[in-house]
This record gives C-alpha cells, sequence and structure tokens, in this order.
C-alpha cells in the first residue's frame, strides 16, 4: 500500500474515531463538562463518525482490491484506535481534535506532493 | 423395621456436589469431550457434506475448530456439569455413528 | 454453577488466559518477531551484502550452482530473490530416498535425503556468513518451541491456541460495556487501569486477536483433526492431499537419457505472461538433465491473501506448456486465505507494520491480563498477612516472562555479535544464549518477585536492547552511519528499532520504578484537609 493510502485510511479512521468518541456522553463530560454537547449534536457525531469509517472502507476497497482492502481498513482502524485511546484521550484530551486535522492536512500535503511529482 | 440409610451413598453425594468437582468434570467435558465432538465434527462432515470429497473434508476441519471451542463454552454456561456431559457428548455419539454408518464415500 | 452466564463465562476467560498465559506470551512474541523473519535473518548475517540479482538472471546462476553441486538430484527446487530476501534459496531430493515432504503441507513418508543451500544471485556462489538461524529461530520458535520433539510441541501449542481461542470469545462474552469503553482508558488508577489497557488492546485488535488465534489452528488443522482424511480416504491419504491442494500429480518417469534443458529464462516469461504479469517466485526441476525433464513454475505470493499461488508445469527440454493447474475448490481457496493471512507474505512493508503493531498490541493484552490477576489478587493476601503460594508464582512468572522474555529477545542478538565465529553448532548456540538468558530472568524473578525486581528487568531488557546498534557498531560494519548512509532500511530500521524498544522498555521501567500505592480514598480526605486547615492563615503564622 502506497504512504498516502496509508496516511489517508489512518486519517479517516482516527477522525471518525474521534467523531464516535464525541458521541458519547462520558467523554464529553470528560472533555467538556457542563458545556458539553446535547443528544441532537452527538447524534450528528455518530452518523459522522460511523460515515467516515465506512468512507475509511470504501477508500481501502477501491484503492486495493476487495480482499486487501478490508484487511487493511481494519489495520489502520487498529493503529488509529490504539492512538486515541492509549494516546491522545488520557494524555492528552485537548488534541484530540487537532490530531485530526494534523492527520488531514499531511494527507492533503502528501497529495499534492504526488500529484506535482 | 426401619434400615438407616448408608453413610457412604451420602458422603459421595456431598463429594459429587463439591464444586471442585463440577470445575473438574466440566473441565474434563470441554476438553475431551471438546475434542470428541470436533473430532466426529470432522469425521461426520467429511463424509456428509454433499460437495466434492476432498472439499468436505477440509470445509470439516474448518468447522470442527469452531465446534470444540463452542463445547467448552458450553460446558461451563449451562447448569450443571450433568447437562455439560450430555450437550457435548449426545452430538458428538451421534456423529459418530453417523461415520460408521456413512462409511467411506464409494 | 449457579451464577450467570456472564459470571462463569468471566470465570472461564480467567482460567483459559491464566493457564497457558506465559506460554502463550512466548508464542506471541515469536509470532510478532516473524513478521520481520527475513529483516532479522539479514540483520543476523551482516557478512551478506545487498544484493541486486533478480528473475531469470538470479534464475540461471541457481542451475549454474545445482549443476555443479547436485548434479545427479532427482529434483531441484529453486526460490527466487525477493526484496525481502535478497538470496536464491535451494534444495534438491537425492536418488535413494522417500518421497519429500514439505510443510506438512503434503504429508509423505519421512526420510530422504535433502541438500540445500542459499546463494548469493550476484555472485553464483553459496553464501559465506556466519552459522545462525537467523529470524528463523523465532519462525520455528513459535510453533516447534524448542527442546522438545516437534510434535509434542505443535498439540501443545494447538492447545494454547484452543484456550486462547475460548479466551477471546468468553472475553467479548464477559465485556459488559464493550461499546461503552471503547476508548476508556484510565491511567494511574492501579486496577482499574490495568484492566482499562487490558480491554483497550484487546478490543482495538479484535479482529486481529481472532483471526490470528483461529488461523494459527487452521494452519496445522492437518495434525490436529486427521479424522475428516482417515473417514473419507481410508485407503489412500495422499490422493486427499493431491485432491485438496489442486497439484500437479507424479511427473513422468525419468527417461534415463540425457538431454539439454530448455533456458529456464524462456519459462519463467512464459509463465509471467500467462499469468497476466504475476511473476514468478520460484520453481522446480523433476529429472534435472534428463530427456523427460519437467519444469514446474511457481507464482509468488505478491498481493494475493491466499497461501496457495498457481503453478504451471513445462516441459523440460522442449519448454511446452504441460498442464495449467487444476482450479482450487473452494474450501481450498478459503482454507488457503486462512493460511495465508496468519503468514501475512502478502503483506507490504506498511501492511507489514500495521500487523507488527497489532500483534504487539497481543502480546501486552496477555501481559497486561496475567499481571491483572495478580493485582485483583493480592489484597485478600495482604489481608492475610502473607502472600499464598499461587500469587507468589504468578507474581514470579510475570516478571520472569513479561520483562525476561524481552531480555531473552535482546540477548538472542547480542549473541549473534557476541559469540566467536568459529566454534561448533554456532546457530544452537545462539538458541541457548536465549534460553539461558530467560531463564536467568526468570530465577531472579523466582528469587524476589517484588516491584523492584520488575523494575531491574525492565531496566536490565532496556539496557540490552539499547546496547545492541552500539555492539553492531563495534562488532561490524554495517551500523547504523553506514546503513543510513547507503538507505539500507533493513539494517537502519532494525537498529533504530531496538533503540525505540530500549526506550520504551527504560519508560516502562522507569513507571515501576516510582510508582506510589494510589492512597485511599480516607487518606486522601486527611490530605485535602490539612491544606484547607494550613491555608491563609497557616501561611502566615
Amino acid at each position: 500500500m502506497s504512504a498516502l493510502l496509508f496516511l489517508l485510511l489512518t486519517a479517516l479512521a482516527y477522525a471518525g474515531f474521534a467523531a464516535l468518541c464525541l458521541s458519547m456522553e462520558k467523554h464529553q463530560m470528560d472533555l467538556h463538562g457542563t458545556a458539553r454537547a446535547g443528544a441532537g449534536r452527538m447524534r450528528q457525531w455518530r452518523w459522522f463518525g460511523w460515515g467516515l469509517l465506512a468512507l475509511a472502507l470504501l477508500v481501502a476497497g477501491q484503492a486495493e482490491d476487495w480482499a486487501r482492502g478490508p484487511v487493511i481498513w481494519l489495520g489502520a482502524m487498529t493503529a488509529a484506535g490504539l492512538s486515541l485511546a492509549l494516546g491522545v484521550l488520557p494524555y492528552r484530551p485537548r488534541w484530540l481534535a487537532g490530531v485530526a486535522g494534523v492527520l488531514a492536512g499531511l494527507v492533503v500535503l502528501m497529495a499534492i506532493h504526488r500529484w506535482l511529482a | 423395621m426401619n434400615v438407616p440409610s448408608s453413610p457412604f451413598p451420602r458422603r459421595l453425594a456431598g463429594v459429587i456436589r463439591h464444586p471442585r468437582v463440577g470445575i473438574a468434570s466440566r473441565s474434563l467435558a470441554a476438553i475431551l469431550g471438546g475434542y470428541a465432538l470436533a473430532a466426529t465434527t470432522s469425521s461426520f462432515l467429511a463424509l456428509a457434506l454433499p460437495m466434492d470429497r476432498a472439499q468436505a473434508v477440509l470445509t470439516g476441519m474448518l468447522v470442527a475448530i469452531v465446534a470444540g471451542a463452542c463445547a467448552a463454552l458450553w460446558a461451563f454456561a449451562v447448569r450443571s456439569a450433568l447437562r455439560a456431559w450430555i450437550g457435548i457428548a449426545l452430538p458428538a455419539l451421534l456423529m459418530g455413528a453417523g461415520t460408521v454408518w456413512l462409511g467411506p464415500a464409494a | 454453577m449457579k451464577q450467570s452466564f456472564r459470571q462463569s463465562m468471566a470465570w472461564l476467560h480467567t482460567w483459559t488466559g491464566l493457564l497457558v498465559g506465559w506460554l502463550l506470551l512466548l508464542i506471541f512474541m515469536a509470532g510478532t518477531a516473524s513478521y520481520y523473519r527475513e529483516e532479522i535473518s539479514r540483520w543476523m548475517r551482516p557478512e551478506v551484502p545487498a544484493t541486486t540479482t533478480r528473475g531469470p538472471l538470479a534464475a540461471e546462476r541457481a542451475l549454474q550452482y545445482l549443476q555443479r553441486h547436485a548434479a545427479r538430484a532427482e529434483s531441484w527446487t529453486v526460490t527466487l530473490p525477493d526484496d525481502r530476501t535478497g538470496t536464491l534459496r535451494m534444495f534438491w531430493r537425492n536418488p535413494e530416498s522417500a518421497t519429500p515432504v514439505d510443510d506438512g503441507k503434503r504429508r509423505g513418508r519421512r526420510g530422504g535425503r535433502f541438500g540445500d543451500a542459499t546463494v548469493n544471485p550476484d555472485t553464483g556462489e553459496a553464501i559465506a556468513a556466519r552459522e545462525t538461524r537467523g529470524g528463523d529461530f523465532f519462525y520455528r520458535l513459535h510453533f516447534d518451541l524448542h527442546y522438545i520433539p516437534v510434535v509434542w510441541a505443535r498439540y501443545l501449542v494447538g492447545f494454547c491456541a484452543m484456550f486462547m481461542l475460548v479466551a477471546i470469545i468468553t472475553g467479548v462474552i464477559t465485556h459488559k460495556k464493550i461499546f461503552k469503553d471503547f476508548f476508556t482508558f484510565r491511567p494511574g488508577k492501579g486496577q482499574r487501569s490495568w484492566l482499562d489497557f487490558h480491554n483497550v488492546s484487546a478490543v482495538m485488535a479484535l479482529p486481529y486477536h481472532a483471526m490470528i488465534t483461529y488461523t494459527g489452528i487452521v494452519t496445522l488443522m492437518f495434525m490436529y483433526l486427521p479424522w475428516g482424511v482417515k473417514a473419507a480416504y481410508p485407503a489412500d491419504e495422499d490422493a486427499f492431499f493431491s485432491a485438496a491442494f489442486a497439484q500437479f500429480g507424479e511427473p513422468r518417469e525419468a527417461a534415463g537419457t540425457p538431454a539439454r534443458g530448455t533456458d529456464i529464462a524462456r519459462l519463467l516469461d512464459a509463465s509471467s505472461r500467462h499469468w497476466r504479469g504475476g511473476e514468478p517466485g520460484g520453481f522446480t526441476v523433476h529429472h534435472p538433465g534428463d530427456a523427460h525433464a519437467v519444469v514446474d513454475v511457481f507464482q509468488r505470493t505478491g498481493k494475493r491473501l491466499s497461501i496457495d499461488t498457481p503453478s504451471l508445469r513445462f516441459d523440460g527440454v522442449t519448454g511446452a506448456l504441460l498442464d495449467a493447474g487444476p482450479a482450487p475448490g473452494g474450501a481450498t481457496r478459503t482454507r488457503g486465505v486462512m493460511y495465508g493471512l496468519h503468514l501475512a507474505r502478502f503483506a507490504d512493508p506498511l501492511l507489514r507494520l500495521l500487523f507488527f503493531l497489532s500483534g504487539l498490541a497481543g502480546c501486552l493484552m496477555v501481559a497486561s491480563g496475567v499481571i491483572l490477576w495478580a493485582i485483583k489478587e493480592r489484597p485478600g493476601h495482604l489481608k492475610a498477612g502473607r502472600i499464598g503460594f499461587g500469587l507468589r508464582l504468578v507474581d514470579a512468572l510475570n516478571i520472569g516472562t513479561v520483562a525476561g522474555l524481552p531480555i531473552a529477545f535482546a540477548t538472542y542478538f547480542l549473541g549473534n555479535r557476541l559469540l566467536p565465529l568459529a566454534i561448533a553448532e554456532r546457530a544452537s548456540a545462539e538458541a541457548n544464549v536465549f534460553f539461558a538468558a530467560w531463564a536467568v530472568a526468570l530465577l531472579a524473578a523466582f528469587a524476589w518477585p517484588k516491584r523492584a525486581m520488575w523494575a531491574w528487568q525492565l531496566y536490565a531488557a532496556a539496557l540490552l536492547f539499547l546496547l545492541l546498534p552500539v555492539v553492531n557498531a563495534l562488532t561490524t560494519s554495517t551500523h547504523l552511519g553506514v546503513s543510513l548512509a547507503q538507505r539500507d532500511w533493513v539494517m537502519a530500521g532494525f537498529d533504530l528499532a531496538m533503540f525505540a524498544l530500549g526506550a520504551g522498555l527504560a519508560c516502562a521501567g522507569r513507571r515501576m520504578q516510582r510508582w506510589q500505592p494510589p492512597a485511599s480514598a480516607a487518606a486522601r480526605r486527611r490530605q485535602s484537609a490539612n491544606v484547607v486547615d494550613t491555608g491563609p492563615a497557616g501561611a502566615g503564622a
């Protein structure tokens, strides 16, 4: 798998998991306390999160074939999930959205680099 | 005349009802019985599945592994060690009999 | 049992995990290391330069070597070099022998005289390097263990794998809040943190853990469950294997008259065209030098998930295509994919890294599980005033395995660099060094199974890993300075990975050393009350 695909899948998986995290009351309490999102907003996060994960699967299946694709997708989800749950959330919770942004930015940069090369 | 009940059967019943005996019994059912179930599943499916002989053998093996794991779960999920044994031994015996009855495919 | 379904599954989860946990750690660590088996082998033979020759030229050099060293063999088998293994691997079957065995995929009668060689495709000469098993040691350790007969080891490993499969299933059943606690890890809270960590490392890689355990059993299932074969093929079990694996039958008999073999490059090219771009991974020549020679070319694994790859059979003299190979059946393909997923030969470097990461998660899952048991047990023992035998045993095994195995791994690599090159049975000596180091760690742990020993062993492991690139620099000319300059990512990557592992273990050792028992609720209340009392009034006094 190319580095770009790897980065893209990890970024999508991380963003999806981050969104699902924000859709959970427990984590909203921990992150924002009284300013936590309401039920409607959490539902939006849930749809967004699942959508991103599904998109990642679609990208993986299209980029590789539908045998390797799901394998790669699961690997990217594991990497993203472990980073989020064992790294970002317990030690740098404020960076939750920031990391997603950084990953997305890296993907864009790498895509531009690929396109120009 | 009243015949007092012998102490031995009551002691035996006490031993059998001891939790450690129950656990040991279930463990044997899970491990030995589970393997017997896997073995008979693989041989029965090898003969009974309506597909090419070699493919049936392979399929039987792949399914038998799962059957063995299920037997272990069953052994500890049911209410008594006796049920554990029956739930594992019965299908194993049936499939063993089925294997013998079907015999080697022509 | 008079408890709920979930409770009984929790009980089963604890015991299936605990009883085989330490052996599982060995199996898991060796297996995870095996993802980089070829790279480890390369690092452990630093004398062998990186090679560039591939494809038809490498094949020709292989045949030249075989003409010189195995001219009278009944068959030659050559595996061509690729980017992970830069060498030609070959083995041959000498005339007066029984049918060959290969990998348990095809059971044959044991015996028969084989020769084998590893050849540099650039020079055509056999590789002259220090005698070592390299990464193959970990690959074999993973399912053949060591020091015990291979058959016993495989049954034992299979038994542990079944226990692990049950542990995974019961773990999922018993994890009440698997969705709610999906992202939950709260550090610094003692038992709660360990449970969170165990749950997260298990759930985040759950597809992997379930897959690797089931497929692991599948790789050896012919040995564990031969009953279907016996029932369906009572007279001739070999017929099952030919039918199941869509293999070519025996090639025609040797003619007895010599004949010039056709150009191998032509056959490799014809194969590649037939497969529309699929690359040849190797070939077997039956009856080399004979008029009835036959060449089977098999495809490289490449990106396909299955371990089985297509092969083509050619006439060895005319080069004509004799047989394009039967199409495999559905169950054959399924089993092939299961086996392939376990070995992950199809993985490119980035995907391989993901597999490795998941394997590490598995090691952490098992380790945190056995540690968690000890943590849960301890309060009862402390209350009773003394640590009972069971807990002491578990504590010792935990330290000696969770921290002791990394010590053994690092020592194995150090042994490769430090053992004298000329000693007899050097490869076995390296393996013995691994187990000697593990034994020392276990003995030390049994002698003093306390927190301090945890820190000591973790620091020792860290030190040994950090020393590796240094020792590499002192004993070879393939150290980081050279490998980074030459962009030799295998050698450089290995050294860097050793630094990373050493750093990680040092951090773990530090946490162990500085750990404070979490204050009880009463102590915490007293502490905050004191602060309030000696507040502004106290400061001024």
